[in-house]
């Protein structure tokens, strides 16, 4: 018994030796946007500032409308979720629980358009919204959303449909219940682990995402976080204390999402256990 | 009577047309890339603003893009025929559009007493294509006080004065520190553990060869027709900029691109004494730490054999898929006039860039004598080697400089990091480079 | 076919339908489109000119760039693979012990992974800087000599590499969620047998984990050959090209060298390999896989 608890205090420590390193970033973003500029530059460098600067908080504010870069994110991120979710969910069901020909074709192909890299079609997919008169704007970022969500996704939800026991949707069928019913009705609430596991991963990468705005976002009022971030590399040197300030409001949000999700967050990819 | 009655109604129609026509203003866009932050959008939008609520016929929209992501947007845009109607280019780019024929003609544009310099003029095949709307160059920068610590004479502000190499090495020697305090210079000096360094040649990829121009060698002819960077003066220039960190040791080692801080702190916590870089680091960077105590000093680039700059100027162009060509010239000619651009004149980013503005004292120190650039006495040597001394960056003439560069830098970690000579180096890299340059030279 | 089986398949084709157009609108037609620009010269400013394979030919026997850039992307996504493996499957094994503050623990973990890459790339580039930065700082207090990370071609990659494992929270989750997913009785029984912790890994853990191992291998090789924003923010591909990856030498041939004839034929070819890459992951699997059941 009292190996067993040594054995636990010493995996505890090792953990924790290894979640400091983890953390290290974090904290260096952290105590720098607390110092002033001559500070950070110190070298032998300091660990934590001898007066804590808050004040770095409002003044980079001033350079990083954080307000308006937040709502401009959701703006873009909470439809793109819910797109994603929506058509994910729909493609999952039917590659998980419907019989139909060329199923395999269709889920090759669906795991295939992950290969190809973003940056490669920006161009022919430029013109294309220039073609229907959008050139700009949110609806451009929005809409891929809404078309299947993505071969990550697909992929995930499948996995954790596969796990249910199809006897339900048996059940639900002699009940008279159609497709769409059983999907809602009796699917749907055992779903909401990987619902919540696609959806944090489908908004971190809305929340990260750099190029899509570039392209698409032309007016300053629209820009979003990570372009706001973005913008403070300029070609000359950077200003760091304001830049780790920014970044650590920039992390806030996404934080916040990943706590009140976390519980659901690691059972929606256990239970999809993700054999194929 | 019937007839009349036509002529009334016809009248009245073309009168509503024509107050239609008024009340309507024509719509164009204007592309800016902006250095480092939210603030500098916020003043452009601020400018075109006030040029919105100053005439009544043309309404002007931005279209701002941070810097880095500049040629990927114009680039998008153009290649689905959505290029704005006037724009700030980035200063590689100019040419290009010039030879593929998307850049208005703007030799009209501005009254003859308006004109810019000469310097300032972007050429294809002898032909003016596109003007910078202000001047900048490459200084040499250094904290005052760490010259006082030891006592040194500060960097000459003069092409006259200017340091040769050696002198310039000699002195940052003396600047150069270990940890223990012992300097460059000195028996004993541990150079592996450096803590302030005497100066830091900008190695940035368009900055860096205008070394080999002052040893009498240089990147390419200025007419764009001959590659010179195999000459011998030229390699021996690149190798004497490598070895101020490899033999010298008086210079960082070429960092991670972009992980530097910027250049007011790289000064102010004595990192390094000394550091070139352009004109507009005053009212960019240097400005914002003299509250915290930064006195810095502007001088010459040191000289090899002549003293020599680069300069250089973000060009204004106007494209030809504009709608609207008059209008589009009567904002380019307001937003580029000295007048429009004078905060960003006498807050030490660019100087003007015609030259009625140098024509003596008064003239000069109505937009220079005041902070951040240095007082009057000590920066108008300065301003006379700008317009005396500087070449332009090949980007003025040569179509495809990027590409080349490319080719050019593809390596070149080596020659800085001591792996290889610049000789050896060179004649490596030289069919390649050739073979790009006669693909793109002038013709 | 059943008429059941029809009304399936018209069902099945309806829940597909965003996921079909999006292949269609996003995948299909813009590679379509690659192609086609692959066949001509064209800068994007002038319209294109057709020169048939040229693009191609000049990519196999003429450019400096393209087989440094192939190594250079192999070699990260070799490093952040291999290394991220390790590294999530280590820290999932030991979340998934009886450890004291599990749930900070996962979480603390998980983090990076959710912190905006650029924000990611900042503070990482300021601490490898090679001059100033405290990596270099914490090496000189332990006697060693300052190493140029990011500056030289020995350590640029590795250390992208690092700070790119550092944010594969989401696979060590995914780990995670594999182990836990393991019946204890299987566990218990190698104990009965007189195994130890080895024994149970080996025979238990490793092959019930196979599939999840091959599932984070795969995204994770898809994903990391298309690494571009630490040689986009950080190094532009230096130094020598050590970090010119596969998708930021398209992107720069493409948009800062206006070469988009050129940039979608080397896209097509790097689709081609990543395609390969991953059918050769996906086939050898078959031999180390273990399948439940089987």
């Amino acid at each position: 018994m009292k190996t067993r608890k040594m054995n636990r205090i010493a995996l505890t420590a090792l953990l924790a030796l290894l979640g400091a390193a983890c953390l290290f970033p974090f904290f260096w973003m952290l105590r720098s946007s607390l110092m002033g500029n001559a500070e950070i530059y110190n070298y032998p460098p300091v660990f934590w500032p001898k007066t804590m600067r808050f004040g770095n908080y409002p003044s980079a504010l001033t350079l990083f409308p954080f307000g308006r870069y937040f709502l401009n994110t959701m703006m873009i991120t909470v439809p793109s979720v819910f797109g994603i979710l929506l058509t994910s969910t729909m493609a999952a069901y039917a590659l998980a629980r419907i019989d139909f020909p060329f199923k395999r074709a269709m889920f090759t192909l669906v795991i295939a358009s992950m290969l190809m890299p973003g940056t490669v079609t920006i161009i022919p997919i430029f013109k294309a919204w220039v073609a229907v008169g959008i050139p700009g704007g949110f609806i451009p970022l929005i809409f891929p959303a809404f078309l299947g969500g993505g071969a990550f996704n697909i992929f995930l939800s499948r996995q954790f449909l596969m796990g249910i026991p199809k006897d339900l949707d048996e059940a639900a069928r002699m009940d008279g219940a159609g497709h769409v019913r059983i999907l809602v009705q009796v699917l749907l609430p055992l779903l909401k682990p990987v619902l919540i596991s696609v959806g944090l991963f489908a908004f971190i990468l809305y929340w990260n995402d750099l190029l899509g705005p570039l392209i698409y976002i032309s007016r300053n009022e629209q820009n979003t976080i990570a372009q706001g971030l973005a913008n403070f590399r300029g070609g000359f040197g950077t200003d760091y204390k304001a830049i780790m300030a920014a970044s650590c409001m920039a992390v806030a949000p996404a934080v916040a999402i990943y706590f009140a999700g976390q519980k659901y967050f690691i059972e929606g990819i256990v239970l999809s256990g993700l054999k194929s | 009577m019937k007839s009349s009655r036509k002529i009334v109604v016809a009248v009245l129609m073309i009168g509503a047309i024509l107050g239609m026509a008024s009340a309507q203003k024509v719509e164009i866009t204007y592309m800016q890339w902006y250095n480092n932050t939210e603030s500098e959008g916020q003043e452009i939008q601020a400018t075109m603003d006030r040029f919105n609520a100053s005439q009544g016929k043309i309404h002007v929209t931005p279209i701002l893009v941070p810097r880095d992501g500049y040629e990927t947007k114009v680039n998008t845009m153009a290649a689905a025929g959505q290029l704005p109607d006037t724009t700030m280019l980035s200063e590689a780019m100019a040419i290009e559009f010039a030879a593929n024929d998307l850049l208005a003609d703007v030799s009209s544009m501005y009254p003859k007493d308006a004109m810019p310099m000469k310097s300032l003029t972007f050429t294809y095949n002898g032909k003016p294509v596109a003007y910078s709307s202000g001047d900048v160059f490459l200084v040499l920068y250094y904290n005052k006080k760490l010259f006082d610590a030891a006592k040194l004479p500060y960097p000459p502000n003069s092409a006259e004065k200017a340091w040769t190499w050696k002198q310039f090495v000699e002195v940052a020697k003396k600047l150069t520190k270990d940890r223990n305090g012992k300097t460059a210079d000195q028996a004993g000096f541990d150079a592996k553990n450096i803590v302030q360094y005497g100066a830091d040649f900008n190695r940035l990829w368009w900055m860096w060869p205008i070394v080999t121009y002052s040893n009498g060698g240089g990147l390419m002819s200025p007419d764009g027709k001959n590659l010179l960077i195999d000459r011998p003066e030229s390699v021996e220039a690149m190798q004497m900029l490598a070895d101020l960190y490899l033999k010298d040791k008086v210079a960082p080692s070429v960092s991670d691109k972009n992980a530097m801080p910027s250049i007011d702190l790289m000064l102010l916590s004595g990192k390094v004494a000394m550091q070139t870089s352009g004109h507009w680091e005053m009212g960019v960077a240097l400005k914002n730490s003299l509250k915290d105590g930064l006195q810095y000093g502007v001088g010459v680039l040191p000289k090899m054999k002549k003293a020599v700059t680069y300069n250089t100027g973000a060009p204004y162009g106007i494209f030809k898929s504009t709608k609207h060509l008059g209008e589009a010239m009567e904002f380019m000619r307001w937003y580029t006039s000295e007048k429009q651009q004078w905060g960003n004149i006498t807050g030490g980013i660019i100087m003007p860039s015609n030259l009625k503005y140098y024509k003596d004292d008064a003239a000069m120190k109505e937009w220079a004598d005041m902070p951040p650039r240095p007082p009057f006495a000590e920066f108008k040597p300065i301003i006379q080697y700008a317009l005396n001394n500087a070449i332009q960056v090949p980007w003025y003439y040569f179509n495809g400089y990027q590409g080349l560069s490319d080719v050019l830098e593809s390596g070149i970690d080596n020659v800085w990091n001591g792996k290889t000579t610049a000789k050896d180096y060179i004649t490596q890299i030289m069919p390649q480079l050739q073979k790009y340059f006669d693909a793109h030279k002038a013709k | 076919m059943t008429r059941a089986m029809s009304r399936n398949a018209r069902a099945a084709y309806l829940f597909l339908t965003p996921a079909i157009l999006g292949l269609v609108l996003y995948t299909l037609l813009p590679i379509a489109g690659i192609v086609g620009m692959s066949l001509t010269e064209w800068n994007g400013l002038v319209a294109p000119a057709f020169i048939g394979l040229g693009n191609f030919r000049e990519l196999f026997t003429q450019d400096m760039f393209f087989f440094t850039s192939v190594v250079a992307t192999l070699k990260f996504a070799l490093f952040t693979v291999a290394v991220g493996t390790v590294y999530a499957f280590f820290v999932a094994i030991l979340l998934n012990q009886r450890i004291y503050g599990r749930g900070i623990f996962r979480s603390i973990f998980f983090l990076p992974f959710i912190v905006p890459s650029i924000g990611a790339v900042i503070v990482w580039a300021w601490m490898y800087e090679s001059n100033f930065g405290v990596f270099n700082f914490l090496l000189q207090t332990i006697g060693l000599d300052k190493v140029k990370w990011l500056g030289e071609e020995a350590t640029a990659t590795p250390a992208l590499g690092l700070m790119t494992v550092w944010g594969f929270g989401n696979f060590i989750v995914i780990y995670l969620a594999g182990l836990q997913g393991i019946p204890r009785t299987y566990l218990e029984a190698v104990e009965i047998d007189g195994g130890n912790a080895w024994h149970k890994f080996r025979h238990v853990t490793l092959p019930l984990l196979s599939p999840v191992i091959l599932f984070n291998v795969l995204t994770g090789v898809v994903s990391n050959l298309q690494v571009f924003v630490p040689a986009m923010a950080i190094t532009k591909g230096s130094p020598n090209g050590s970090t010119l990856y596969m998708v930021y030498y398209i992107f720069r041939t493409g948009f800062q060298n206006n070469r988009f004839g050129y940039s979608a034929a080397i896209s097509l070819v790097f689709f081609a390999f990543i395609a390969l890459v991953t059918a050769t992951i996906f086939l050898s699997s078959r031999k180390w896989m273990f399948y439940e059941g089987q």
